[in-house]
């Protein structure tokens, strides 16, 4: 059976699908959101068990080629990546937006800090964050909570940074540090990752999402979208494919189409909706759906202490930050900067992200579990057109459909950057008087850049608003849009974008112009 | 060379190689991961980078040692992760991950590490903020041997009717900071030092 057609259909009910679905709904739009994943009840679905953080992250296949590691942290289910996220929410600084013009990096966004200032207090005021704006803001903003008091891990941490002549400060965190919106102040249970079951984490389904659905969004989980159709004669698309969780497929029309799956399943989609138009994929005229996809990459930097940290304790990440390295400095000999960020983790991932080391050296590496603190080095990762979101050509997922192959090397910069802010969280460790520090494993996180916007079609997908330049009615509203990576986490520039493309959307179609 | 080897032997002995037994525990096989990885391959899961990794594991061990991998030493067996780790870098990583993640769950090995394991429904660590040393120092504060053979001593006597007026005092003396002792350590708790 097919649902009605609507006026909106939001493909993933994550950070930016379930922003959009509230903020057109609240301009009168009738609103489906479509998740791949399930629906879950936080206080009865999520548990302190790293086992149960499995089934909010998606496990599906992908193929992982190219030299270097990117494991983007991806949530799957109703409030998508915010599910499992540690929720860091820094605003993108002023330079950020035009690295090419002042550095000769990377390129300029068609958008700046200004375009975006009122939609960033906006949902930093209605998603919900504690924090400081820190002494390296683009501007001096004040957050709707007060900062979170730093951990005992933090402010170890915080002591060798301000030993070595730096200002840590507590940054914005979408965890609330009082009561807020109707959720419950932190306990610092330590289990961030495996699903808030508090509701003190901001995730988009009980914020945005919640909201949405009083003002008439319809979400359907296990709803996975296989395809965009497109109408050749009007030069529209008409709406998606879907298949429901038996392997049913089902046709939802729709006047719009808004593609919100992140960085890896939104070009992903695009490719697999290739037609007769747009043979190499849609809104594809370019030639740049999936080029280019970026990643931050990060080491994570071990210290084991003489006394008892008990890191576990808080917060999983951003009790902490750094940002004294961020502005790029031409003294360097790399471009662009870093973030060290404060993170601990739950046993499990501890080992996961401690190396490759094996045998006594791991063992009493995991008995140092209560001893031992951690910051994570978190640096801007470069575009380079090599790195690329595909279609497998012969690994298929469950539904025939072929999965996304990600092929990622790193560049010399991001090399000679990261290893430099190893380096710095290595030598702030020993400040902060660890009797051992070990370097864990290097990876990508974050996924970014594979649907760059761009003024030009023809090296770029879609326009400042998200609007593909090839369609009208079809916009992307994830990181998949980022022109550069920046050097922080990517999700609140994702959603004050996708905020400024629903004030656009409500412009337009009011004007009748979409 | 032994009988063939089953899955759960080669397993067993190359999950120890990971996570080796010691004066703390059997290591890997404190918490059986030999047959329970076993079972896992059995059942289909990551079954072609484990059978690649195994064959690769005997292959090793006989070309290297003329034995079984279940007849190495420890040393032997650390030699041969290390091999496994440069050649078969995918089956080395998932095995690392495997026995971590079955070692890490449980609860006899969160306490021997230190780690409480599920808190939000006991509200969480009031005590995030503070020096963890002395939060952990008040909790392990306690009355001597002495003192508490004296306040057992003093009670029995005040059961039976027989305790004098300065002993009687001595035992009050006791439970006031009995009382006190509680209510710091439920400070410490609850974080409100």
């Amino acid at each position: 059976m097919n649902l009605p057609s609507t006026d909106v259909v939001i493909v993933g009910a994550g950070a930016c699908g379930s922003l959009m679905a509230k903020e057109l709904a609240a301009h009168g739009f009738s609103v489906v959101v479509l998740e791949a994943g399930k629906r879950y009840d936080p206080a009865r679905d999520l548990a302190n068990s790293e086992a149960n953080a499995g089934k909010i992250m998606w496990t599906e296949p992908r193929v992982f080629a190219g030299r270097d590691g990117v494991v983007p942290k991806m949530g799957v289910g109703v409030g998508g990546g915010t599910l499992p996220w540690l929720g860091v929410m820094l605003r993108f600084q002023r330079g950020d937006f035009h690295t090419c013009t002042a550095e000769g990096f990377g390129a300029d966004w068609p958008v700046g800090y200004d375009d975006l200032r009122d939609h960033y207090a906006r949902v930093e005021r209605d998603f919900g964050i504690a924090g400081e704006c820190g002494p390296f803001a683009p501007e001096p903003y004040r957050l709707p909570m007060p900062p979170h008091r730093m951990n005992w891990h933090a402010q170890l941490l915080a002591r060798g940074a301000r030993q070595l002549g730096a200002h840590p400060f507590a940054p914005p965190i979408a965890i609330n540090s009082t009561e807020y919106d109707g959720r419950p102040a932190c306990i610092y249970c330590g289990w961030c990752a495996s699903g808030c079951t508090t509701g003190a984490k901001a995730t988009a389904s009980e914020t945005y999402l919640a909201k949405g659905e009083k003002l008439g969004v319809r979400v359907v989980s296990e709803a996975f979208v296989s395809r965009v159709n497109y109408d050749a004669a009007q030069g529209r698309v008409t709406g998606v494919v879907y298949l429901d969780a038996a392997g049913r497929e089902h046709e939802l029309r729709a006047r719009l189409v808004v593609l919100s799956a992140h960085a890896v399943e939104t070009p992903r989609l695009l490719l697999l909706s290739a037609n007769a138009t747009f043979p190499d994929g849609l809104a594809n005229s370019s030639g740049m759906v999936g080029k280019g996809l970026m990643s931050h990459p990060t080491w994570q930097v071990f210290g084991t202490f003489d006394e008892v940290v008990n890191a576990y304790k808080g917060m999983q990440m951003g009790h902490v930050m750094v940002q004294d390295y961020l502005a790029a400095d031409a003294r360097r000999d790399f471009a662009r900067g870093f973030v060290l960020i404060s993170y601990m983790m739950t046993p499990i991932t501890y080992a996961n992200l401690s190396g490759s080391f094996y045998g006594p050296e791991l063992k009493d590496f995991l008995y140092d579990y209560t001893h031992t603190a951690a910051w994570w080095a978190h640096a801007e990762g470069e575009r380079s057109d090599a790195n690329a979101v595909t279609l497998d050509p012969e690994v298929k997922d469950a539904r025939g459909l072929p999965v996304a192959r990600l092929t990622y090397e790193w560049t010399a910069n991001d090399r000679a950057l990261v290893a430099a802010a190893r380096d710095k969280a290595a030598e702030m460790m020993q400040a902060s008087g660890a009797r051992k520090v070990r370097i864990g494993l290097q990876y990508g996180a974050h996924a970014m850049g594979s649907c760059r916007m761009g003024d030009d079609p023809q090296t770029s997908v879609v326009n400042s608003f998200g609007q593909a330049h090839d369609v009208r009615n079809l916009f992307v509203c994830d990181t998949s849009v980022f022109v550069t990576s920046a050097g922080v986490n990517p999700t609140l520039t994702a959603m004050a974008l996708a905020s400024r493309s629903a004030d656009y959307v409500a412009e337009n179609a009011k004007h009748g112009d979409l | 060379m032994g009988q063939t080897e089953t899955d759960a032997e080669i397993l067993a002995a190359l999950a120890n190689g990971v996570i080796p037994a010691d004066e703390r525990d059997e290591g890997a096989a404190a918490v059986n991961v030999g047959p329970r990885l076993a079972e896992k391959l059995a059942a289909g899961v990551n079954v072609a980078v484990y059978r690649r990794g195994l064959a690769a594991a005997t292959e090793l061990a006989r070309a290297k040692y003329g034995r079984d991998v279940t007849e190495l030493d420890p040393p032997q067996t650390h030699e041969l992760l290390g091999a496994l780790r440069e050649q078969q870098p995918g089956f080395f990583k998932q095995l690392r991950m495997d026995v971590c993640a079955l070692y890490l769950s449980d609860p006899n090995v969160w306490a021997r590490i230190g780690f409480p394991g599920p808190s939000s429904a006991q509200g969480g660590y009031p005590d995030f903020d503070i020096p963890q040393a002395l939060s952990q120092r008040i909790l392990t504060l306690d009355f001597s041997e002495t003192d508490k053979a004296r306040m057992h001593e003093l009670a029995v006597k005040n059961q039976e009717g027989q305790i004098s007026p300065d002993e009687l005092q001595e035992l009050d003396n006791y439970v006031k900071a009995g009382d006190l002792l509680a209510l710091l350590q439920s400070k410490a708790r609850r974080a409100l030092l």
